[in-house]
C-alpha cells in the first residue's frame, strides 16, 4: 500500500471513531459515574485507566468528558503530524536532510562512560532501599505486565542479585569500554528493577529521561549505530515538548496565570518555594518561562549554535525544581541525560564530509 | 546502494517505532511504564484531583520511610488511593503493622485552595 492510501485510510478510520465518539461515546462518558454506560465500555475504560476504579467518585463527569475530548484532540494532533511527515518524505530534498540529521552524531567513549558513571552514582543507594521496599510488600500492586509473572513481590535476594549484576555491568563497562553489550544489559536490568519499585501505586517519573536516553545510547554502543545517539537526543527533547504541550492541553492559558505555580509551591512547602509563592508577579513570569522553555527546548537540535543557552536553561529549570519544590536533589536524574546533548557527540567537519561522500 | 537503502529503511523503522512508543502516553493520557506521560503539574489546582495531599502520624509523629519502607511521595499516593477506594482501615492497619510501637495511627488529608485545610480522615488504635 502506498503512503497516500495509508494516510487516507487512517484519516477515514479516525473520522469514524470521532463521529462515534460525538454521537455515542461522549454520552456514555458523561454518564459513567451513574453506571449508565454499557458494561463492556466500563470494563474497557477501567482496564485502560485503572485509576477510574478507585477515583471515580471524586472525578466529576465534566472532567471525564474533558479527558475524552483530549483523546480525540491528541489523536488529531498526532495524525496531522504523522501525515505531514509522510507527505514531506515523498520529497527527495526532505529525505536528504533527514539522512544528514540522523547521521550527525558519532561515538564518544569518554561521554558514554561519564553518562553510565552518573547512572551508577544515581542508583548507588538502591542497595539500602531494597530491604526497605521489601518491608512494604503488603502494598505491592504489580503494574500490568508484571502480573504475567505472578502477584508476589520478589525476595530481597532476587532484587539484590539483579542490582549487583547491574552494578557490575556498568563498572566493568566504565573500566573496559570495549565490552559493548554491558551498558545495554545494565539498562535492561535497571528498567526491570524500577518496574518492581514503581509497583506501589505510585509511578516515579524521575528516571524517565535516563531510560529514554540510556537505552538508545546503550544500543548505539552495543550495535555500533551512531544514529541511535541522535535518537536519544530526539527522545530527550520530545519529553520536554510533551511536558509543555500537556500543560497547554490540560489547563490552557490558565497555567500561565501564576495561580497553578503558587498552589504547587505551597503544596511542596520548601522555604524558597513558600517565599516565591508570595510573589505573584514572579509566579506569572516563571510559569510563562516554564512553558516557553519546554515548548522550545527541541530547537537545541536545530540551532546547535545556541546549545549552551538551552543547556543552561535546562539546568536552571531542574535546579529550580530542587530549590523551590524540594523535588529530588542537586544530583538530579533529569540533569544526567543532558550529557547526550554535549558537542562531544557531534561529528567533526571531516567526518560529516566523509558521510556525505558515501551518499 | 541497495545495501545503503536497506540500512536506511531499518534505521527509519527504529526511529519511527521509538517516536511512536513515546507518543503513546501523551496520546492516551496515562503512563505505560517505562513509557511515561509528562503530565506533572499540568493540571490547574482548582481541580480537586491535585490540590490535596495526605500524611500519616503515629503517636502524633509523622511516620518515616525508615519505619514503613515507603517513601513520602509513595505514601501520599497509597493513602489517597486507599481513601478513595474506601479502604482507610486496611491502609492504616498495614501501616500500623510496620511500626515498632503500639499506639494511635492517624490519616490526615490536606486540601489546598485559598486556605489550607487539614482534616483527620481516620484513626486506628492498636493495643
Amino acid at each position: 500500500m502506498n503512503k497516500k492510501r495509508l494516510i487516507i485510510l487512517i484519516w477515514f478510520f479516525f473520522a469514524c471513531i470521532s463521529t462515534w465518539y460525538l454521537l455515542q461515546l461522549r454520552d456514555w462518558i458523561s454518564l459513567f459515574n451513574e453506571g449508565a454506560a454499557p458494561h463492556w465500555f466500563k470494563d474497557l475504560a477501567i482496564r485502560l485507566y485503572p485509576r477510574l476504579d478507585s477515583e471515580l467518585n471524586r472525578i466529576n463527569p465534566i472532567t471525564l468528558v474533558k479527558y475524552g475530548d483530549q483523546l480525540i484532540l491528541r489523536s488529531f494532533l498526532c495524525l496531522s503530524a504523522t501525515s505531514v511527515l509522510l507527505v514531506l518524505f515523498e520529497k527527495k530534498s526532505t529525505q536528504r536532510h533527514w539522512n544528514i540529521f540522523w547521521e550527525n552524531c558519532s561515538h564518544n567513549q569518554l561521554l558514554n562512560r561519564l553518562f553510565f558513571l552518573f547512572v551508577l552514582l544515581l542508583t548507588w543507594d538502591w542497595w539500602k532501599s531494597i530491604p526497605l521496599i521489601v518491608q512494604a510488600k503488603a502494598f505491592y500492586k504489580p503494574i500490568s505486565f508484571l502480573t504475567l509473572f505472578g502477584e508476589t513481590f520478589p525476595s530481597e535476594l532476587v532484587l539484590k542479585t539483579f542490582y549487583i549484576v547491574f552494578v557490575i555491568c556498568l563498572i566493568v563497562y566504565i573500566l573496559k569500554p570495549q565490552w559493548h553489550f554491558l551498558p545495554l544489559t545494565g539498562m535492561v536490568l535497571l528498567i526491570i528493577l524500577q518496574t518492581w519499585f514503581v509497583s506501589f501505586e505510585k509511578m516515579d517519573h524521575g528516571l524517565t529521561t535516563v531510560f529514554y536516553v540510556g537505552l538508545p545510547l546503550a544500543g548505539a554502543i552495543a550495535f555500533n549505530k551512531s544514529y541511535l545517539i541522535q535518537l536519544s537526543r530526539v527522545l530527550l527533547v520530545t519529553t520536554y515538548l510533551f511536558a509543555g504541550l500537556e500543560k497547554l492541553l490540560i489547563s490552557g492559558m490558565h497555567w500561565m496565570d501564576g495561580y497553578a505555580l503558587h498552589v504547587y509551591l505551597r503544596m511542596h512547602a520548601s522555604p524558597a518555594g513558600l517565599w516565591l509563592s508570595e510573589h505573584s508577579t514572579l509566579c506569572i513570569l516563571l510559569s510563562f518561562a516554564t512553558i516557553l522553555f519546554q515548548l522550545s527546548f527541541w530547537m537545541i537540535l536545530v540551532f546547535p549554535k545556541y546549545r549552551w543557552v538551552f543547556i543552561f536553561l535546562a539546568v536552571s529549570f531542574h535546579l529550580g525544581t530542587v530549590i523551590f519544590f524540594s523535588i529530588s536533589s542537586f544530583f538530579n536524574p533529569w540533569l544526567i541525560p543532558l550529557i547526550v546533548l554535549l558537542p562531544g557527540y557531534d561529528k567533526s567537519g571531516q567526518q560529516k564530509a566523509a558521510t556525505l561522500a558515501t551518499r | 546502494m541497495e545495501h545503503n537503502k536497506g540500512k536506511t529503511t531499518s534505521r527509519n523503522r527504529v526511529i519511527f517505532l521509538s517516536l511512536g512508543l513515546i507518543t503513546i502516553p501523551f496520546l492516551l493520557i496515562r503512563d505505560f511504564f517505562p513509557l511515561m506521560r509528562m503530565g506533572m503539574f499540568a493540571e490547574t489546582p482548582n481541580s480537586i484531583a491535585v490540590a490535596e495531599t495526605f500524611f500519616v502520624t503515629h503517636n502524633h509523629q509523622n511516620v518515616t520511610e525508615a519505619q514503613t519502607g515507603i517513601s513520602k511521595q509513595t505514601l501520599i499516593f497509597l493513602a489517597r488511593n486507599h481513601y478513595y477506594r474506601g479502604e482507610k482501615e486496611i491502609f492504616l492497619t498495614k501501616i500500623a503493622k510496620r511500626l515498632p510501637k503500639p499506639g494511635t495511627t492517624q490519616l490526615f488529608k490536606v486540601s489546598y485552595g485559598d486556605q489550607t485545610d487539614t482534616t483527620l480522615i481516620h484513626q486506628l488504635t492498636l493495643p
